[in-house]
């Protein structure tokens, strides 16, 4: 992954989006979003359904006229130039394979309709057979095929006519979680070695996160935050962002300056650069962890919350407790383990590091 | 076990109802004399000597074949291109008047259709009254919306929208993305439709006895006359008339079926 990308590091951008905005009616599907995706990036959409991403995709793709602003591909403006003209891969959710063909005939539609050499055409569509591991089905109709088999024909058939981006949306949310999960993967290997650039729509944040350079979230139509996976989930923007990656406890209160937040009377350390105020602090569950008995004595670093566990939920590897303090209801993460088990009604001292108290 | 002979039964004696009437005339059309008896008596082919000694009558046949065969074409090509139109248009209210319009030949009683025909293409000295056009015109009415529904069906089972999006981003024409795509992949309902109207069209007999004139008469309205002639000579039309039909309906079938296998069977 490194060497594609550092070869392409200083590169002009695959897409870029310079304000654009639409509106259907009086709702702003879209509303002024500037983005900008470099060449052979892996970059995520993500957001509640209704939040604009996969509009987004469609100005890019040219079924969609932006209202406003201007969509970018390889640095040239897509002002007037219709989707046929703009050589961008698509993958739908519900595979849209052509019924009336056979795989190999899918994979090499494309490359027909643009009358490319009968041989070159062989070869590359052999060529992507074998990339997506379907070598072995090229007679086969897509009705005798799985859904994720379907999906393989289907990013074939779209990398098959040497797009310049790829755009994929929730290309795996019809297929079961085992099947989703293998061909997430293999999306991430097959974007990695032909280095094209990606944009990749999904509501599920943790698809998002595990295979993306980085992740767009959005809400309302609004870019709400760009960043890499680790930084989304670390230090989200906003509690939309907080709540909407991953699982997130939100404490209400009042930050006094000094790395000092009151809450629920409780005084806790924080690290933060903010001005005093009303705020939210957010701490992760997994950054929870029980603490020895003693007296409760916050120093600068370490905050201790005495409550009792309200009930907990098996996950597998990891056991996730609600415990409450003062009538507020908290998360932690546990790996789970055997003995010691932790049952309702059972008082719990929960400590968690100033460093991973995130404010907002 | 009850229920099962009650259906069985209850089956059985619609089957004979629509078929007894049908299989008396197949008997009917070898007997020499039927009168006053339950069955005919003798056995002859002279009936059907006689049908296809009459030039009325063969030439009737044939433009009955013509004119179904012809409806079947022509509504094949208006409803794919209908079809295709408002499906791609993705407008509710241009949906919404496609289905009434589909609704209005089906309301209509076929003889208030042939009446306002007569009255609409009669002119004087210029009539259309009588040719053998109006009758393909009336019966293309009569029959599109039977070529259009299943053909509606068909284009939203398979997801035009997202299979032209696809044909678009692959860069490929609209010529190439119908021809393609979209037709083979609509085959399997127009051999619905084909069958509906061309069944409807070869056995219609209210617009034809109304709109044609001697010339351009269908089997329907010379079968009608038949009766006056003699019953065995009306059972031995009749009789060519239905295995006319079921030759014809297998004969679509088949075709139909060689070209969209692919589609429908597996």
């Amino acid at each position: 992954m490194n060497d594609v990308k550092s070869a392409k590091n200083d590169s002009k951008n695959g897409v870029e989006l310079v304000g654009v905005g639409k509106m259907y009616g009086n709702v702003h599907a879209v509303r002024d979003v500037s983005l900008a995706v470099k060449e052979g990036e892996f970059l995520s959409v993500v957001g509640p359904s209704g939040c604009g991403k996969t509009t987004m995709l469609r100005m890019i793709s040219g079924f969609v006229a932006p209202d406003s602003g201007d969509v970018r591909i390889g640095g040239a403006s897509m002002k007037g130039v219709p989707p046929r003209k703009r050589r961008v891969g698509i993958v739908f959710q519900n595979y849209a394979l052509f019924p009336n063909m056979t795989v190999y005939e899918n994979v090499a539609f494309g490359m027909k309709a643009q009358k490319w050499p009968e041989d070159r055409i062989k070869d590359k569509a052999a060529a992507l057979l074998e990339m997506v591991g379907m070598e072995d089905r090229a007679g086969a109709y897509p009705r005798h095929l799985s859904g994720g088999q379907q999906q393989r024909i289907a990013l074939a058939r779209a990398l098959a006519i040497e797009p310049r981006v790829l755009l994929l949306d929730e290309p795996l949310s019809a297929l079961d979680a085992k099947v989703r999960n293998t061909l997430r993967f293999e999306i991430k290997r097959i974007q990695r070695n032909s280095g094209i650039t990606t944009v990749y729509v999904t509501h599920d944040q943790e698809e998002a996160l595990s295979i993306s350079d980085r992740v767009a979230l959005m809400r309302g139509g609004a870019l709400e935050q760009l960043g890499v996976p680790a930084e989304l989930y670390a230090s989200p923007a906003s509690e939309f962002a907080a709540d909407f990656i991953g699982v997130n406890n939100i404490m209400r209160g009042v930050y006094q300056g000094d790395g000092r937040f009151v809450w629920n009377g409780r005084t806790l350390f924080v690290e933060t650069k903010r001005d005093p105020g009303p705020a939210a602090m957010m701490v992760r569950p997994e950054r929870f962890a029980p603490a020895e008995a003693g007296p409760v004595l916050n120093e600068p670093n370490i905050n201790i919350l005495e409550g009792r566990v309200v009930g907990k939920v098996f996950l597998g590897p990891l056991t996730r407790v609600a415990f409450s303090v003062d009538g507020a209801t908290l998360l932690m993460d546990l790996l789970s383990a055997a003995g010691e088990p932790l049952s309702a009604g059972d008082p719990l001292r929960a400590r968690f590091a100033a460093a991973d108290a995130h404010l907002l | 076990m009850l229920r099962r002979a009650f259906s069985v039964s209850l089956m059985l004696l619609y089957f004979s109802f629509i078929l007894a009437p049908i299989f008396l005339m197949l008997i009917g059309s070898f007997g020499e004399k039927w009168f006053g008896t339950l069955l005919p008596t003798g056995f002859t082919l002279e009936w059907y000597a006689q049908l296809f000694r009459k030039a009325m009558y063969v030439r009737a046949m044939v433009m009955s074949l013509w004119i179904a065969a012809l409806t079947v074409l022509i509504n094949g090509a208006i409803s794919i291109l209908t079809v295709y139109a408002v499906h791609v248009l993705e407008s509710r209210r241009i949906r919404a008047a496609f289905d009434f319009c589909l609704l209005l030949p089906i309301a209509i009683p076929p003889v208030v259709m042939g009446l306002g025909m007569i009255q609409a293409y009669n002119w004087k000295g210029f009539s259309l009254v009588g040719t053998w056009q109006l009758l393909l015109g009336a019966h293309i009415a009569y029959t599109l919306p039977f070529m259009m529904r299943p053909l509606m069906a068909n284009i939203e089972m398979i997801r035009w929208s997202a299979l032209e999006e696809m044909c678009v981003s692959l860069g490929a024409s609209l010529w190439t993305t119908i021809r393609r795509v979209l037709i083979p992949n609509l085959l399997p309902g127009v051999v619905s439709g084909a069958l509906m109207t061309f069944a409807m069209s070869l056995g219609e007999f209210q617009l034809a006895v109304m709109v044609t004139g001697s010339r351009s008469q269908t089997f329907p309205v010379v079968l009608y006359q038949a009766f006056y002639v003699s019953t065995g000579f009306a059972c031995a039309a009749t009789t060519l008339l239905i295995l006319t039909s079921l030759l014809s309906l297998v004969g679509l079938v088949l075709v139909g079926r060689s070209f969209s296998g692919e589609i429908v069977g597996g």
